[in-house]
């Protein structure tokens, strides 16, 4: 019923966990994939480590979280060995991001040659809150997108996804630019924003960067459209990542055109379990409606 | 609405402690359990995880070993602390009244002591060693008295109390009262002794740990020790649980996430 593929590898739902969520260890990653996500993402490896922005790095705000954690992690090498041996079924994400398709081609260089097998690398180049890097870099811009998936091609055979921005207008001819370019499959997306919140009582900001993006069911609707324009555009499969909590959530998504969903935020709201909880209700949904193969909701809503 | 708003109070006093430790008392009535955490926010400068060791007054004791805590010293009385919570999983005490034991190391003492003073409330009999290298390392000493059958200050140069660390103290504790449990708060590799030796002796242990968060609600996985995150599943875990742990008194994670000797 949710059984599907991710690039020719059998995943038991379309569930991912979305980057930068529980996966600084491997043994969390782990833990991930006994809860229930039918494929998990590491954090997103940089050239060298990162201690990340001060905190306080993650804050709840109204349908959601705020969150600018700076890309904290201990550099491609040792944030390679950390996942080497990954004998889980679940497939294996490796997020990288770089400043600049320099660094992008040396990070995908890294994967290729390293002894931790992954099924794709998702290159991230849509963070809203770090500066170098994703939005604050330009790097979403579709002339931008083409060159850094070109630049990752040239040196990793490994599927690669392209994680988008939700924030920025052109993510279609982003979306596009990428798939031109040889990309595998696009992530739509990251957070959104930046946002921010300032708290009244001490009369500043209370992320510690000043502000973060935001995910959870504020950004859902969003996100949720721009997965609906870049399905009618491009070929190439789509990941639906943002503010999915419930198995309607997920099939929504799937409606609009997403072959997989990245969940994160949901963990905050409905725990760990959140992965077979809202794969356990897309497919009591999908029984109740008459679907016995959750694939043929892909991009219905298009008619 | 948040699980876990921001809640600022007000600076009502400021003491010196041992191991030239602090505490704040706060104009705030708080609710944490035994062993819960709040996240410390200093405008600036970042936000940490801390112990709290009394309700009413909401009460801190905050040992300065870096940039964050240092940044504290510049406080004083009437002005603001910020901070969410109570967060993470706490001590359980046994359902009926029995002998417990409290094993505090340095400023372990924090949320032990808030332990200390539920334990005595529901009925059981509440024994303490409080461990610190030295004499003018000791913390909490007037505190516990009030609240202790018995307490015990060890000192590993003899400068005060039983001569010795934390976990020989413990063992003489134990064998002296027959307790039945242990709990403990204080330098993870005295812990790892300590819950070995609970093992040896047949008795459940509860041991509050500490790793460098990032989040405090179990979202950025910055904390984990093996599979469990120390500020959802945690920071309390049982003592013989932890022993199958290769990370337990050995190593942690830094910042970035690598992994580092304790």
């Amino acid at each position: 019923m949710i059984e599907t593929k991710l690039f020719g590898k059998k995943t038991k739902n379309p569930t991912i966990l979305a980057s930068g969520i529980l996966s600084v260890t491997k043994e969390s990653l782990e833990r991930v994939a006994f809860e229930g996500a039918g494929a998990v993402t590491t954090k997103s490896l940089t050239p060298d480590s990162r201690k990340g922005h001060e905190g306080p790095n993650i804050i709840e705000v109204d349908c959601g979280l705020l969150n600018a954690m700076g890309y904290p992690n201990p550099g491609i090498k040792d944030g390679l060995k950390e996942f080497e041996d990954w004998k889980m079924k679940e497939p294996l994400i490796i997020s990288i991001a770089g400043k600049d398709e320099k660094e992008f081609s040396e990070l995908a260089s890294a994967v290729e040659k390293s002894k931790t097998k992954c099924t794709a690398i998702e290159a991230v180049i849509s963070c809203p809150h770090t500066p170098g890097y994703g939005l604050m870099a330009g790097q979403s811009d579709p002339e931008s997108v083409g060159r850094i998936t070109s630049a990752i091609k040239k040196k990793t055979k490994i599927p690669l996804i392209i994680k988008l921005s939700p924030s920025t207008p052109g993510e279609v001819a982003a979306a596009k630019e990428a798939e031109k370019a040889g990309a595998d499959a696009i992530n739509m997306g990251n957070t959104v924003g930046p946002g921010m919140k300032i708290n009244i009582e001490r009369k500043k900001p209370e992320i510690g960067f000043g502000c973060g993006g935001l995910s959870g069911p504020a950004m859902k609707p969003i996100a949720l459209r721009c997965v609906y324009d870049i399905y009618s555009e491009v070929k190439i499969p789509i990941i639906g990542t943002g503010g999915i909590t419930t198995g309607e959530d997920m099939i929504e998504y799937m409606m609009a055109g997403a072959s997989y969903v990245g969940i994160g935020t949901a963990i905050h709201y409905r725990g760990m379990s959140s992965f077979r909880r809202i794969s356990n209700e897309a497919a009591t949904w999908l029984e109740s409606h008459g679907y016995n193969n959750i694939k043929d909701i892909i991009g219905v809503a298009h008619g | 609405m948040a699980e876990y708003p921001m809640i600022t109070a007000k600076i009502t006093k400021i003491q010196k402690e041992g191991g030239k430790a602090t505490t704040y008392e706060l104009a705030h009535e708080f609710n944490a359990e035994p062993g819960q955490f709040i996240m410390l926010w200093l405008p600036g400068t970042g936000e940490r995880p801390m112990g709290v060791s009394d309700n009413n007054p909401m009460t801190l004791t905050v040992a300065h070993v870096g940039t964050f805590t240092d940044e504290m010293k510049k406080l004083n009385e009437g002005d603001v602390l910020s901070f969410r919570g109570p967060m993470g999983h706490g001590f359980t005490l046994p359902e009926k009244p029995g002998k417990i034991l409290v094993v505090a190391g340095g400023t372990g003492v924090v949320p032990t002591h808030l332990l200390a003073q539920k334990a005595k409330k529901d009925g059981h009999k509440v024994y303490v060693v409080v461990g610190a290298k030295t004499k003018a390392d000791v913390c909490y000493e007037k505190k516990f008295k009030k609240i202790a059958d018995e307490l015990l200050i060890s000192t590993d140069d003899g400068s005060k109390g039983f001569k010795g660390n934390a976990v020989q103290a413990a063992e003489k504790m134990i064998k002296k009262h027959k307790v039945d449990a242990v709990y403990s708060c204080g330098p993870e590799k005295m812990m790892r002794f300590l819950a070995e030796l609970c093992k040896k002796e047949k008795l459940p242990c509860q041991l509050s740990l500490e790793r460098y968060m990032k989040c405090g609600i179990g979202i950025c996985g910055s904390c984990m020790i093996g599979n469990k995150r120390v500020c959802k599943d945690g920071p309390v875990f049982n003592g013989e649980a932890l022993l199958t742990s290769k990370e337990f008194g050995k190593s942690k994670r830094d910042a970035g996430g690598r992994k580092i000797d304790l």
